[in-house]
Order: C-alpha cells, then sequence, then structure tokens
C-alpha cells in the first residue's frame, strides 16, 4: 500500500488474543484499507500536489480509536486549509478523526490557531485534552 | 425567550477532558438539554477558571502527572512554543470555539454587568455590587460570583445552575431555589 512518494504505515492494530478479537482485527485491519483507498483516490489528489505529501500514518489509540495521521511539507496555515477540508469532506464518511501536521513555520496567529483547531477538533467529536489517564479536575478545582 | 442554563467552570473542564470523572454525565446532561431546545450558557468569569485550569494542567506535562493521548500530544507542544501570554489567548480561543461548536454554549457577556453603581460614594461595578449583596449565601467567593453572574443572567432567561462542586452547592440548593428562584442541578459521578 505505497507508492513512490507517500510512506504508509499501519501500526498498532488490535493484538489478536481469541476468536472475537481475531474477527475484530480482520474487520478493522478491512476498514483501514478502504479508508486508505478513499484517501488515496478520491480525496487527496483533489487538495494537494503529492510531492507536498510526506507522510501518511493510519494507527490507532486507545483513548482516540483509528485514526489517520498525514505530514505535510506545508506551513500551518496552508496544512490547516487542507485540514479543514478533509474534516468536513473525509471525516463524515469515515467517522475516523484525520489529524495533520506540517514541516513548515507556524504562520497562524495564537487566536486563529486556536480558534481554527478547535472548529476542526469538534468536527471529528475529538478533545485536544484527551489524556490516556482517568483525572478529576473538577475535585482539583474545586479544592483550589 | 427560550430558557437558559448556567454552567459552572467545572462542567466546561469535565466536557473538555474526556477522560474526567464528570466528562460522561457532563456529556449526557448537555446533550438532553441541547435536544430540549435548552439555550446552555457560560461566561467570561468561567472562562477564566478554565483556561487556568488547563493551563495548569498544560504545563504539569514535563512533570508526566497528565500524559496526552497520541497524536494530540503534537497539538499541545505546539501551544507550549507560543509564549505565554499567547499560549493564553491561544487556548482561550480554543476553548470558546470548541464548546460554542461541539456543545452549543454560548459566552455571554453583558454592558450592564459592568454599570458602575455607587454606594457611599463608592463607584462599584454592578456585578460585585450583586455579589456583596448576597454574600450572606454561605459559599466561597469564587462560587458566589457565578451565582451573582447567574441572577443577574436571568434577562438572559437563565433559570438554573449546572455544577459538578457537590460539596459547595448541594448545602446552598434549597436556598438558591427559595430565594433568588434559581434552579440547582448538581452532576454526580457513581463515587461522589
Amino acid at each position: 500500500m505505497s507508492s513512490n512518494r507517500i510512506e504508509i504505515s499501519i501500526r498498532s492494530l488490535p493484538i489478536v488474543k481469541d476468536w472475537s478479537q481475531m474477527a475484530l482485527s480482520l474487520f478493522t485491519k478491512f476498514n483501514f484499507t478502504q479508508l486508505l483507498t478513499t484517501l488515496m483516490q478520491q480525496v487527496l489528489p483533489r487538495l494537494i500536489h503529492p510531492q507536498k505529501i510526506q507522510g501518511i500514518t493510519i494507527s490507532s489509540s486507545p483513548n482516540i480509536g483509528p485514526y489517520i495521521l498525514i505530514e505535510l511539507d506545508l506551513n500551518a496555515s496552508e496544512a490547516f486549509k487542507i485540514w479543514e477540508n478533509l474534516a468536513d469532506t473525509l471525516y463524515p464518511q469515515t467517522r475516523v478523526p484525520v489529524f495533520v501536521v506540517w514541516k513548515g513555520e507556524m504562520d497562524l496567529s495564537p487566536s486563529d490557531f486556536g480558534k481554527r483547531l478547535a472548529e476542526i477538533l469538534a468536527k471529528m467529536n475529538t478533545s485536544l485534552f484527551t489524556l490516556t489517564h482517568p483525572v478529576d479536575l473538577t475535585k482539583e478545582l474545586s479544592e483550589e | 425567550m427560550s430558557s437558559a442554563c448556567y454552567l459552572d467552570a467545572n462542567i466546561i473542564i469535565a466536557l473538555l477532558f474526556p477522560t474526567d470523572a464528570h466528562h460522561k454525565n457532563s456529556l449526557e446532561r448537555v446533550y438532553h438539554l441541547n435536544m430540549q431546545g435548552t439555550r446552555l450558557v457560560t461566561s467570561t468569569y468561567a472562562l477564566v477558571e478554565v483556561t487556568r485550569n488547563t493551563l495548569h494542567t498544560i504545563s504539569q506535562l514535563e512533570q508526566g502527572k497528565y500524559i496526552f493521548a497520541e497524536p494530540l500530544f503534537q497539538y499541545i507542544r505546539l501551544l507550549q512554543n507560543f509564549n505565554p501570554n499567547q499560549r493564553c489567548e491561544a487556548l482561550l480561543n480554543y476553548i470558546i470555539s470548541y464548546i460554542k461548536n461541539g456543545f452549543h454554549i454560548e459566552v455571554i457577556e453583558q454592558e450592564s454587568l459592568y454599570e458602575i453603581e455607587t454606594t457611599n460614594n463608592t463607584k462599584i461595578a454592578k456585578l460585585f455590587h450583586e455579589a456583596i449583596k448576597l454574600s450572606w449565601i454561605n459559599i466561597r467567593t469564587k462560587d458566589l460570583l457565578h451565582i451573582a453572574i447567574a441572577n443577574l443572567l436571568k434577562t438572559h432567561g437563565v433559570k438554573c445552575i449546572i455544577t459538578a462542586d457537590k460539596t459547595d452547592f448541594e448545602p446552598i440548593k434549597q436556598t438558591l431555589e427559595k430565594d433568588l428562584d434559581l434552579e440547582v442541578e448538581i452532576l454526580t459521578t457513581q463515587q461522589s
């Protein structure tokens, strides 16, 4: 699943412990393949020149579930335009959050960065403040 | 004007942090109220608490107290790359947009809250005057300010306060409902 320009790795897939897990794993792999095909053939070529794509990683995290990470050779403002488009077009089809990182400069103002990041993440039902462990910040706040 | 509920800062924080003990309850309640057509509002004062608390959480990243999930960690790092004032500004804008787009929570600010009143030849903003007038309520100052704001925002349809702070609000719940006509809804977890 790779081309000359796009490196794709599939990692952190569910560990198969029993048959039901195995079925889940196969199902997930199938979905990932579908997802990747959609991404590569239908969505990305319309948005960005392939040379600007540094890599695509499809991964899975216990806290977020499966997700796509796209690395772009662009500045932040250009990368955000692509990301906003992907959140509007790809996410509704796949329900898999897509994240964009960029190699270029951070050319967004802090307020613009915060606002646009929130708009994108809210569309994908993903919180920036997803921790890997339980917390009781409410309790900490009440104790201040 | 449709009725509205005022959200305490702790509910906003619980909504922002998916692994918080109150997240699930807060999310369910907020979705239910959205479905019912009840407006959800909060104040800029609550935003101060939420931003400060969130920033405090992020700043403890290095100590390893809080670990952010991949790949979100990378965006937290970008926030950290801003200078302290810029970081606060970025966070403030993040929080306003996220609660608006994710949960339809409106941040309300009213010039009337800051109208200058006079008592004993001393100028005092209406909001603080209101808090002082309500200081017979046995609660900490920071919570008293939320109550004063919610009471003044009745003109915006506010009829209730939703909080996760059982310790401080449970003892005064009946007082607020009887004397201020402000319903108090305390969201609890199975543990609390």
